[in-house]
């Protein structure tokens, strides 16, 4: 068989999706981890409070391979049968990932900043876990509506 | 400059630690207590309660103060990987050290007790320094120092031109530091505690009826207030450099302060007042999340603490009464 254009601009498009908003989580959940570590240092007992808060930018990576998946499964390499895709095609899958790809890298980090600022709540009132978390949450909404964006292009592009 | 992401565990850190800063309500305590024993009691609810339970007499309260602040800068230190922003606040130590180590050479006499553990240079080094010697361990600015001051005392044998000169050696090597941290919040402090030291000088100076040569050598560099300013309103009546100064940033610090001081002849006002005004500024740290701003804070937050703690200490020692202590209570950072 033979490897066309399209079938490559798919697959950069599924990567993007995958690796870029894995990136911004790595370097969120990073971030938030320090922080807490901090917190931690000085007042063990903060441990869970501190370990939600962590987890929160973690998301976009999640949402980014989920695109990934998306594209492979309609693409056809997930079942071993990959669809020979024309280039218009390969574009268009491609474009399709764009939305989650950067803004999943950028959501992520900015999240992060949010929850850094809810450790400090957590350090100081731990009883307001709940407002550092809906804080940072806010930043979720993007994501959540760049991979819902991502998404439907993915099952709207005819491919077959 | 460093970026914010590397104060992250130290900001985390510190968040935690501000919580155990003294507010006010516990100082209104201390100022209320009835005796010293009462005040200890209340002192050992707090941070201090380790340095304090190690005291053999009270009057010793100095060394708890300072074992204070030594177990602080080393939490601080032990956070960070970068050292310069603890350097910018430990460098007046060393070079106090610096005066100590001099004026006993001068004097030929033995100050141990005088110098402060605060410094990062070791005393021994200073003292070898000071005796001299040539392999003395002492970074290459500091050692420069060393010698214009004793060469200045040389030529003039004034002691005081020491303090001048190592006070500008000081500030010279603040500026350079603040220079390579490169972080404009540090600059902004920097050149305003150096624009009311100098304002201060200006003040103090005329009060002393001194002459203009002096004045030249008392300012400190770095200040966003240039130095003609100041010689400009040396020769002229206080009032008027108030006034110059109504527009600055500084119109409150110097209206009130300068005010008191005219009509007291006690710069205490003043010193209090631009105490509050540079707190003022490293409270930016307080409301960022991280970042060098959280550290520089915090650093600055404990040094006035220990000032107000040294200020409630020595009243109550001496039995002053509490509203005179109060007057002289400067503002706290949480």
């Amino acid at each position: 068989m033979e490897i066309t254009l399209g079938q490559v601009l798919a697959l950069l498009g599924a990567a993007m999706a995958v690796f870029l908003p894995g990136i911004g989580s790595a370097k969120g959940v990073g971030m938030v981890g320090e922080a807490a570590a901090g917190v931690v240092t000085e007042d063990p007992g903060k441990f869970s409070q501190t370990l939600i808060l962590q987890a929160l930018p973690g998301t976009q990576g999640i949402y980014g391979l989920l695109t990934g998946f998306v594209v492979m499964q309609r693409i056809g390499l997930l079942g071993g049968n990959l669809l020979p895709l024309t280039t218009h095609q390969g574009l268009l899958v491609f474009a399709a990932c764009l939305p989650i790809a950067i803004v999943g890298l950028l959501s992520a980090i900015a999240q992060a900043r949010a929850a850094v600022a809810g450790v400090g709540i957590v350090a100081k009132r731990p009883e307001e876990l709940a407002k550092g978390i809906t804080y940072s949450a806010m930043v979720e909404t993007y994501a959540v509506l760049a991979l819902l964006a991502s998404i439907l292009m993915l099952f709207g592009i005819r491919l077959a | 400059m460093p970026r914010d992401e590397e104060f992250l565990y130290a900001s985390g850190r510190i968040k935690t630690l501000e919580n155990r800063l003294l507010g006010r309500s516990v100082i209104e305590r201390v100022i209320e207590a009835e005796n010293i024993e009462s005040m200890l009691r209340v002192l050992s609810e707090t941070d201090y309660a380790p340095e304090f339970e190690e005291l053999e007499s009270v009057y010793d309260f100095e060394k708890a103060l300072e074992n204070s602040m030594i177990r602080t800068l080393n939490t601080v230190r032990e956070s960070l990987k970068d050292h310069r922003i603890v350097r910018f606040f430990t460098l007046k130590y060393d070079f106090h050290n610096l005066k100590v180590v001099l004026k006993s050479r001068i004097l030929g006499i033995d100050v141990q007790e005088n110098f402060s553990k605060l410094g990062e240079v070791p005393v021994e080094e200073l003292i070898k320094l000071g005796k001299g010697e040539g392999d003395a361990e002492v970074p290459e600015s500091m050692k420069t120092a060393f010698d214009g001051a004793m060469r200045l005392y040389e030529e003039t044998r004034d002691p005081q031109q020491i303090d001048l000169f190592l006070d500008r050696a000081l500030f010279e090597e603040l500026i350079g530091l603040t220079k390579k941290i490169g972080q404009e919040f540090l600059k902004d402090y920097l050149a305003a505690s150096v624009d009311l030291i100098n304002i201060k000088t200006v003040v103090r100076l005329k009060y002393m009826e001194s002459d203009f040569r002096t004045l030249e050598k008392s300012l400190l560099p770095g200040g966003t207030i240039e130095p003609a300013f100041f010689e400009k309103y040396f020769q002229e009546p206080v009032n008027s450099l108030i006034e110059a100064l109504s527009s600055s940033r500084y119109s409150r610090v110097v209206k009130e302060g300068l005010e008191n001081w005219i009509s007291t002849g006690s710069p205490a006002a003043y010193e209090k007042l631009s105490d509050d005004f540079l707190l003022g500024i490293l409270k930016k740290g307080l409301y960022k999340p991280f970042g060098l701003e959280t550290v520089a804070g915090y650093i600055g937050a404990k040094e006035n603490e220990i000032k107000i703690l040294r200020v409630l200490m020595v009243g109550k020692i001496n039995g002053i009464s509490e509203d005179m202590i109060r007057e002289r209570l400067r503002d706290v950072y949480v």
